[in-house]
């Protein structure tokens, strides 16, 4: 038996797929085992993972006929050995020494869940991004060596997030305790009531104030969704209600369940907006108060206010296109008011030296030295 | 048959009419005729060419009711009974030997177009002011003094002053063509098909005419004419294409249709005339959208051009077309502004290094007595 199990779901990843595997191969600790499970892939991609299998026994892959990330993880979870769990997506990085801090975390912190810091890869470029879950922020002074926490502490963090499976790794004795930590296969955004019952169920959660993994943004191959997903959103949101209804958390997250459904939903909604699509969201999100909601930061509560104010797609569409395009361009402008200022500071300090190279090199001492360095110079290329 | 026609549209001008005629009559070069149109003017316009009719035989004179310059002009053009034929607009006024000296040069080349320059002055202060586009820079450069075809030159040809007047044309070569009626930037398409036509033309670098500018006329104040600009260009472009050079020139073509329309737009300051405008935009972009996507040319045009025309397909108001391509140079500009930072940031560190490392050089601190000294007796450069 392994100590890790890592489950990765590829789909056509052809393209990034042999530095993912690398990433894993080159990882410090050692003792685990990777999980492919090729989800009906069309390009290269099962080559691939057959040819890595072949030359390292950790690696074991399935395939499978396409049926989504959500039934390629289950697969893994089905397989899968290890005490430990780590789901990863199949075009993204890992730094060496992921597992091992990891690892080394969950043991000495006993915990169910290890959280840590992610960035982003824009254009081949690992760039240290504000992290998804900045617990090194929420809990300033804390030795995450030994220190543990659980949802009540962190309570913005369970439905108001990101959901992204990656940011997890897992103790599977949690997954044990309860019959249905699976990734549903017949929705898409699979991954969020997952997230949610992951975060509300660990008793003991942790954190590695390092960024260890990095996630790809300008992957056009990525799982995007069309148009039919987005619509799915509300039978997500009735699953996450009936899922905290059922475990007696919906009072108690009343108010983040409020903003769960307004950002799931605003989201969701893209353009073009019809009209059906409108009057589920007008449904779903009648009666809610967002001045009364203090967890809305106040710029997006303006983006809300515009949905309330409008009755139909089309407006709303105008409205909140007109709204996001200007607020954009008050922050290009302010950021151009800085570059401009920057700018300008940075000629003039390039100037000032200019000058004073000049003033030393144009100086009686200099040019009184001139034979010296000469000599000096002949003498070093000899 | 006269040498030279000057065709004269007129239309309340009585301010300044008397000087424009003066100018014409007092030639040095004679054997002219004056074809005056008094496009329906409500002021002393009449009274004026009368007084000059009875005074000059040379002078012809046509009244007709108010149809605008296009119209004006291409009646004059059918009254022509000279071999060559020039243009002036009523408030301005030639140079008086410009006759002479051109068509001396027209007659001695056997030219079909001779193109002059033009020279601004401001009505009130009558102060001078060249304008690049008159002067011809880039286009000087290739043909210099020799006469010249629109093959020479190529695509800049494009960018050349495309007013009516400025140029002495031969009859017989325009005798067929018209401006177009009711639209403004009349002399855009006429000028381009004049360029096809011309087998030999030349540039004579000198100013000949001075252009009155008005704060109130005609290319001032035709905001809500704006939108023939975008006529303007389909019927330049079909031009191209009647002559056999549109797959020559197709991507300029594109090129200059899209950069002018969205010029044109971001000049427009009321509301109402920039949402017309943009709609009558919108509509043929719309219209041409499968023929430039289908075509090699349209994606050699810069991004930023693709960018703004898929921009006006998109979205439906004016004010979204705005911020968005208001954003997308803001990006770019900050962007820029970004690389030219960090550049400079490496520079002054450069410049920081080499600085200290003067500074700490054995020339400099063998001769700090030297300065020690200077310093004490006051001198300045040490």
């Amino acid at each position: 038996m392994v100590e890790i199990s890592i489950i990765m779901p590829v789909y056509n990843s052809q393209d990034h797929l042999k530095d993912t595997l690398d990433y894993i191969l080159n990882q410090t600790f050692d003792d685990f085992e990777l999980i492919c499970v090729n989800d009906g892939s069309g390009d290269d991609s099962l080559e691939i993972l057959n040819d890595y299998s072949f030359k390292d026994s950790r690696i074991k892959v399935f395939s499978q006929e396409n049926k989504g990330q959500g039934s390629a993880r289950n697969k893994g979870l089905e397989h899968c050995t290890g005490k430990y769990v780590y789901f990863m997506d199949s075009d993204d990085c890992i730094i060496p020494k992921f597992l091992e801090l990891v690892h080394d975390n969950i043991k000495n912190n006993s915990s169910e869940i290890v959280m840590f810091k992610t960035g982003n890869i824009e254009s081949g470029n690992k760039i240290d991004t504000p992290p998804l879950f900045p617990f090194d922020e929420v809990f300033k002074d804390a030795d995450f060596n030994d220190f543990t926490f659980d949802y009540t502490n962190v309570r913005k963090y369970v439905l108001n997030s990101s959901f992204a499976p990656w940011t997890k790794f897992y103790k599977k004795e949690l997954f044990d305790r309860y019959d249905d930590f699976k990734f549903n296969e017949k929705l898409p955004y699979e991954d969020v009531l997952f997230h949610i019952k992951s975060m509300l169920r660990a008793t003991r959660i942790s954190f590695v104030p390092e960024y260890l993994y990095y996630y790809r943004i300008d992957n056009p191959n990525s799982s995007s969704f069309n148009y039919e997903s987005h619509i799915k959103i509300f039978d997500v949101i009735d699953e996450v209600e009936e899922f905290l209804k059922k475990e007696n958390y919906l009072n108690d997250f009343e108010k983040e369940f409020e903003f769960f459904k307004l950002r799931q939903i605003t989201y969701h909604m893209i353009t073009p907006i019809n009209e059906e699509h409108f009057k589920l969201a007008k449904q779903y999100l009648n009666g809610i108060d967002i001045a009364k909601n203090d967890l809305i930061p106040d710029y997006q509560r303006k983006e809300y206010q515009i949905f309330y104010e409008n009755d139909a797609a089309k407006t709303y569409e105008r409205e909140i296109n007109l709204y996001l395009l200007q607020r954009e361009q008050d922050e290009l402008k302010e950021k151009n008011s800085m570059l401009e200022l920057e700018n300008s500071r940075l000629k003039h300090e390039k100037n000032e030296l200019e000058s004073k190279k000049e003033e030393i090199l144009s100086s009686r001492s200099w040019k009184l030295t001139k034979v010296f360095r000469s000599t000096f110079n002949l003498f070093r290329r000899n | 048959m006269v040498k030279l026609s000057v065709i004269v549209p007129c239309y309340n001008v009585e301010k300044y009419l008397s000087e424009c005629l003066d100018s014409i009559l007092n030639q040095t070069f004679e054997d002219i005729e004056i074809i005056c149109i008094n496009d329906g003017s409500t002021d002393n316009t009449q009274d004026i060419l009368d007084s000059y009719l009875k005074k000059d035989k040379r002078i012809k004179v046509i009244s007709q009711h108010n149809q605008g310059l296009s119209m004006a002009r291409n009646v004059g053009l059918k009254n022509v009974t000279g071999e060559y034929v020039t243009f002036i607009d009523s408030d301005d006024y030639f140079e008086l030997t410009a006759f002479e000296e051109t068509l001396k040069i027209v007659e001695e080349k056997s030219l079909d177009l001779l193109i002059f320059k033009l020279i601004n002055f401001d009505a009130d202060t009558f102060e001078k002011q060249e304008k690049d586009y008159y002067e011809m820079n880039c286009i000087k450069e290739i043909i210099g003094d020799s006469v010249f075809n629109q093959e020479d030159i190529g695509e800049k040809f494009y960018y050349m002053p495309v007013t009516a007047p400025g140029k002495i044309y031969r009859y017989e070569m325009i005798k067929d063509m018209e401006f177009p009626v009711g639209m403004i930037f009349e002399d855009n398409p006429f000028f381009v098909e004049v360029m096809f036509r011309a087998k030999r033309a030349y540039f004579y670098d000198k100013h000949l005419y001075l252009r009155r500018v008005r704060f109130d006329s005609i290319t001032n104040s035709a905001y809500s004419k704006f939108y023939h600009m975008i006529r303007i260009h389909n019927m330049i472009i079909d031009i191209t294409r009647k002559y056999g050079y549109f797959e020559k020139y197709q991507t300029r073509l594109y090129r200059r249709k899209i950069s002018q329309i969205h010029w044109y737009f971001t000049l427009i300051d009321d509301e109402d005339d920039k949402e017309f405008y943009y709609q009558k935009m919108r509509e043929d972009y719309k219209k041409c959208d499968d023929e430039y996507k289908s075509s090699e040319a349209f994606y050699k045009l810069p991004r930023r051009l693709q960018n703004f025309f898929n921009f006006a397909i998109e979205y439906e108001s004016h004010e979204e077309y705005r911020l968005k391509t208001e954003n997308y140079d803001l990006f770019y500009s900050n962007y820029d502004l970004s690389k030219e930072n960090k550049k400079l940031k490496r520079e002054i560190n450069a410049l920081k290094d080499l600085n200290r490392n003067l500074l700490n050089s054995k020339s400099w601190k063998l001769t700090e007595p030297l300065r020690k000294l200077n310093r004490k007796g006051g001198s300045k450069n040490g």
